[in-house]
């Protein structure tokens, strides 16, 4: 989805604005990731699978979700923050398998069901990456309070991507409640996943 | 076209004669290291799919002038870039650098989030303990060359 750079810096503004918002609760909550008061309900979003399977973003009983917004041509971020889950699940034991982690697709132009699902697997079989309509993915970001713009670049890659660099964490309820800025240890998303489950 | 790329195709004749020496040399290149930039530490991260994959390594100039990275090359993907990652109010942004000016007695550590050298379109995945030689070509005309160990981090 295109966007202007004013509607750009508009959202993360808002972001900017959640997160200067809440940004002393993260101590009193025991969290470890930059807590959200109150939490944020989520609606649920929908994503046709390559298997034709449709997977569903909705509050499970017992189960939390993580939640990442990139692309697969991005060589940088989004491979160290899923190697990050990959840790944070072989730490979670037995617990592990009630956690969602979830991959969305910024740029579904180019990664289609398939190639985003095989991107999210390579780290662990078990990581489920989607690729939606842009309507849907620029909803489920709306949701987020983030948004991501397509970049041209002079790249052998073609057109570049900025998007979100944070890890959502929603809680079994559907609610969002915690951020975890790129650069944060692996081990703060272990901490609260282990208090949520 | 951007430099990047003028340097790429100016090199082609002699890119092509290191494949042919590299490739009785498993695949990478002729280590050289006629210039005065050091290259050391240089891992990549292992895929096992075949799109884009980052590297990393550390840079130090031990010469008495500035160095000016103009471009790279492996012949493991079909394009090697050095790219910088910039967070601002929780957004990533990469850009491509068309060419890397490492100061006289600097350091470059690359680290993710950082400056990094993009690899785009890998001919084939990258178990952890593989080799990716790159070459690297300096502004003024030398080149230098190092191998990357695939990790599995």
């Amino acid at each position: 989805m295109e966007r202007t750079t004013r509607q750009w810096a508009s959202i993360s503004l808002v972001l900017l604005a959640v997160v200067v918002a809440v940004g002393g609760c993260g101590f009193d909550s025991g969290l470890h990731g930059v807590a959200v008061e109150p939490p944020r309900e989520l609606p649920p979003f929908a994503f046709t699978r390559a298997d034709g399977s449709v997977y569903r973003t909705g509050a499970e009983a017992d189960r939390p979700m993580v939640v990442f917004f990139g692309y697969t041509h991005c060589p940088d971020v989004c491979p160290t923050t899923l190697m990050d889950w990959k840790r944070v699940k072989q730490e979670l034991g037995k617990n592990a398998s009630r956690v969602r982690f979830v991959f969305v697709t910024v740029d579904p132009e180019r990664d289609t069901r398939d190639v985003a699902d095989k991107y999210a697997k390579q780290f662990d079989a078990s990581f489920v990456g989607l690729s939606g309509d842009s309507a849907t993915t620029a909803r489920m970001q709306e949701a987020f309070g983030v948004a991501s713009i397509r970049e041209s670049s002079t790249s052998a890659s073609g057109y570049l991507m900025s998007h979100s660099s944070q890890v959502f964490l929603v809680d079994p309820r559907g609610r969002l409640v915690v951020l975890y800025a790129f650069g944060t240890g692996w081990d703060a998303l272990l901490a609260d996943l282990k208090q949520l489950l | 076209m951007t430099r990047f790329s003028a340097v790429s195709l100016r090199r082609a004749p002699f890119a092509v004669g290191i494949a042919v020496v590299s490739a009785a040399c498993s695949g990478g290149y002729d280590m050289k290291h006629d210039g005065p930039l050091q290259m050391k530490d240089a891992w990549v991260r292992a895929t096992n799919v075949t799109g884009t994959a980052a590297m990393y390594l550390t840079l130090e100039n031990r010469d008495t002038a500035t160095v000016i990275i103009v471009g790279a090359e492996t012949q493991l993907a079909r394009a090697a870039e050095f790219h910088e990652t910039m967070e601002m109010r929780g957004t990533s942004h990469m850009n491509k650098l068309d060419s890397l000016p490492i100061a006289r007695g600097a350091t470059l550590t690359m680290k993710p989030g950082g400056i990094h050298i993009m690899l785009i379109d890998l001919h084939a995945s990258l178990a952890a303990g593989d080799s990716v030689a790159l070459l690297v070509h300096l502004a003024d005309g030398r080149t230098t060359s190092v191998n990357a160990i695939a990790r599995d981090q």
